[in-house]
């Protein structure tokens, strides 16, 4: 039978196609293998190399099931064939069920293992920055010591420096905390304050310092408005009560919110530069006044001897038991009176020294010799007298009678000063170059709103007609006329006027005699 | 838990109900086919999806991926090819096949339809796998010789 179309061509096809897809699946394993080996990671070289796996699979059991078709029935026993086939079929399909499973299984591995592989990425990341980091640490670690030795060293210079700077400085340097108390001052401040260590001042406010209120308040709006003050002049009160000026530039502290949590600043004592200032101011004018008063003395002078010449010339001639007399012994007394006031102006204003001899005294003497004249009046008034003279002290140049006048002046002040009962103390030391009397007495004390004023010319706090004002004058034009000075102070501050409870003491120095520069 | 209670109170009752065991089932001549055929759709749907992958997320324009492209086009065609062959086969009666001892007298029996010849052409099957299965290798060695460049992969 030759009709119909041959199979064999089929046949051949299958036959020939069955050898080659056997070999090319076993080139695919190979190769997918190869590929699977040298690149473990990859989930396409997997999936190829199952895939090919699979196909290797599917050639063969097919091309086998063809070949064993073929033998069976050129063999003539087909039903051979007939029982193979169903199992050369199953073994095609499982095949392509596997190809497809993984071929549709892949994508989701892929996405698992992107997954994995962006974890593994963010560790390998976290693992090299914590090796940095502890790269780092250990080369801080290492260098550590170093380094906090090296800084240590560099602040306990910076702190020594300022420490010097702090401690070493002549002027105060104060801190204070939020509520305005002092938390620290240096040695000088504590000093000039006339404390003998900080814990005494630790604590205590900022204010108690200020003598004058008003200067606090100045002080304090300033700083709190600006955030620092600047060569702020104040008076500040020592511990025995003395006061000092002082020169302030301070400064508010603030936190990081700019609120205020304390001060810091620096005092600079300017008190004995205040001192010399207003000696300045004063002694200038009162070589003012004593110009002016000298001008008047002479002038007033003459037509006074005139008067009182020609006064005694009638008393004279008139001669005793004529009435008119009186009057002019009147007019005689009044004229002394006047010239005596004169004379005192003149002495102020030292102008009449011309006539006056000056020479080597003994200021221990002249205190002894006044006080013997004083010193029954005083007991009468139940004022005692403590005589502190230090003996062997060299004399002063100047005029004995007049030493004794401003001794007498400031003894007959302190008498009226006290009234009844007290004390009245004089101390004569030596200082240096100069000799120091002090004259206290235990009266009420000089106002401060007349302590610039109680050396002018008739200047009295006594009532009209009890004094002229011009014993203080005096005794000043006197003691400046001898190159020396006299200094009022009151309330006192050392000791040993306190002691004696003195309220007002004047302190006279004259330079040594025999010393260069002197009249 | 109330899921649990519901299946141990149907678990109880299905016990203290008896029936007829329909445990196991027959698996009669036409499965296999069926089973065959459908492996066949699985497989065609996986390379669908795959070539629908690749698509959406094409990888590096380069040798590799373009064997694999091949390959997998000649797969689908092929399991197209081989889909009908099975089809056609079940319509063509089994005396339309002389099928001797002698393989050479081996025939396709007029008259000739077009379910006939188009059997006779689609049985030659291998003409489509063997050239996908020749891409697939020439992919594989392409993505061995581009070397790290392959590990750059679809996007998932």
């Amino acid at each position: 039978m030759s009709a119909g179309l041959p199979l064999f061509p089929v046949y051949l096809v299958d036959f020939v196609g069955a050898g080659l897809m056997v070999f090319l699946s076993v080139v695919a394993l190979k190769e997918a293998w190869r590929l699977r080996c040298s690149h473990p990671e990859s989930v396409l070289f997997s999936y190829l190399f199952w895939f090919s796996m699979a196909f290797v699979a599917f050639s063969v059991s097919r091309s086998f099931g063809h070949a064993l078709r073929f033998l069976f029935v050129l063999l003539g026993h087909p039903e051979f064939w007939r029982a193979i086939a169903p199992i050369s079929g199953g073994l095609n399909t499982m095949t392509f069920v596997t190809v497809a499973i993984l071929t549709l299984y892949y994508p989701n591995v892929r996405s698992v293992i992107e997954i994995i592989r962006g974890e593994a990425r963010a560790l390998r990341q976290a693992k090299s920055e914590l090796e940095e980091a502890h790269a780092t640490l250990r080369e801080l670690n290492q260098t550590l010591e170093e380094r906090v030795e090296q800084r240590s060293r560099e602040l306990l210079i910076s702190e020594q420096k300022f420490r010097r700077l702090f401690e070493g400085s002549r002027d105060m340097i104060f801190f204070c905390d939020g509520s305005g108390a002092v938390s620290d001052m240096n040695r000088s401040g504590v000093e000039l304050l006339g404390y003998k260590s900080l814990e005494e001042i630790r604590g205590r406010k900022l204010k108690e310092f200020f003598a004058n209120r008003e200067e606090w308040k100045r002080y304090y709006s300033n700083i709190c408005s600006s955030g620092f003050i600047k060569d702020f002049e104040a008076r500040f009160r020592r511990k025995d009560g003395g006061i000092i000026y002082l020169i302030i530039s301070a400064e508010a502290i603030k936190d990081d919110q700019e609120k205020a949590i304390g001060c810091e600043g620096i005092a600079k004592d300017i008190t004995e530069y205040k001192k010399m200032t207003e000696k300045l101011i004063y002694s200038e004018k009162m070589a003012a006044i004593g110009q002016l008063a000298a001008g008047i003395a002479h002038e007033v002078n003459t037509p006074l001897g005139i008067i009182l010449g020609y006064t005694q010339m009638l008393k004279d001639d008139l001669g005793a038991g004529n009435p008119a007399v009186e009057d002019l012994v009147t007019i005689e007394r009044q004229t002394k009176n006047c010239k005596k006031i004169v004379q005192d102006l003149l002495s102020f204003s030292r102008s009449s020294n011309a006539s006056v001899e000056s020479g080597e005294v003994s200021l221990e003497a002249c205190v002894r010799n006044t006080v013997a004249i004083l010193k029954h009046p005083l007991e009468m008034d139940q004022i005692a007298i403590h005589l502190e003279l230090q003996e062997g002290l060299p004399p002063v140049l100047a005029n004995q009678d007049r030493i004794n006048q401003v001794v007498l002046n400031i003894l007959s002040n302190a008498h009226q000063a006290i009234g009844n009962k007290g004390e009245i103390a004089i101390f004569l030391f030596r200082q240096g170059d100069k000799v120091i009397l002090e004259i206290g007495d235990s009266g009420p004390g000089v106002p401060e709103e007349i302590k610039g004023r109680i050396f002018d010319p008739f200047f009295t706090t006594k009532p009209v007609g009890q004094g002229t004002g011009l014993g203080l004058s005096v005794s000043y034009g006197i003691i400046q006329e001898y190159n020396g000075s006299i200094e009022c102070i009151s309330p006192p501050w050392q000791e040993r006027h306190r002691a004696k409870g003195l309220k007002t003491v004047f302190r006279i120095e004259f330079p040594v005699a025999g010393l260069k520069g002197q009249p | 838990m109330k899921i649990f209670i519901s299946l141990i109170s149907l678990l109880i009752f299905l016990a203290l109900s008896p029936c007829p065991a329909l445990a196991v089932q027959i698996h009669g001549p036409p499965e296999g086919l069926y089973v065959h055929i459908m492996g066949h759709l699985l497989f065609i749907a996986a390379i669908i999806f795959f070539l629908v992958l690749i698509w959406r997320n094409p990888p590096a324009p380069y040798r590799p991926w373009r064997y694999l492209k091949l390959s997998l086009i000649f797969f689908l065609l092929w399991n197209i090819d081989t889909l009908i062959a099975h089809y056609l086969s079940l319509k063509i009666p089994e005396e339309a096949l002389h099928t001797p001892l002698e393989i050479l007298e081996h025939r396709l029996l007029p008259p000739y339809t077009a379910e006939k010849i188009f059997y006779y052409i689609l049985r030659n099957d291998h003409l489509l796998c063997v050239p996908a299965m020749f891409f697939l290798v020439m992919g594989l060695k392409a993505f061995a010789k581009s070397g790290p460049a392959s590990e750059r992969e679809l996007e998932a």
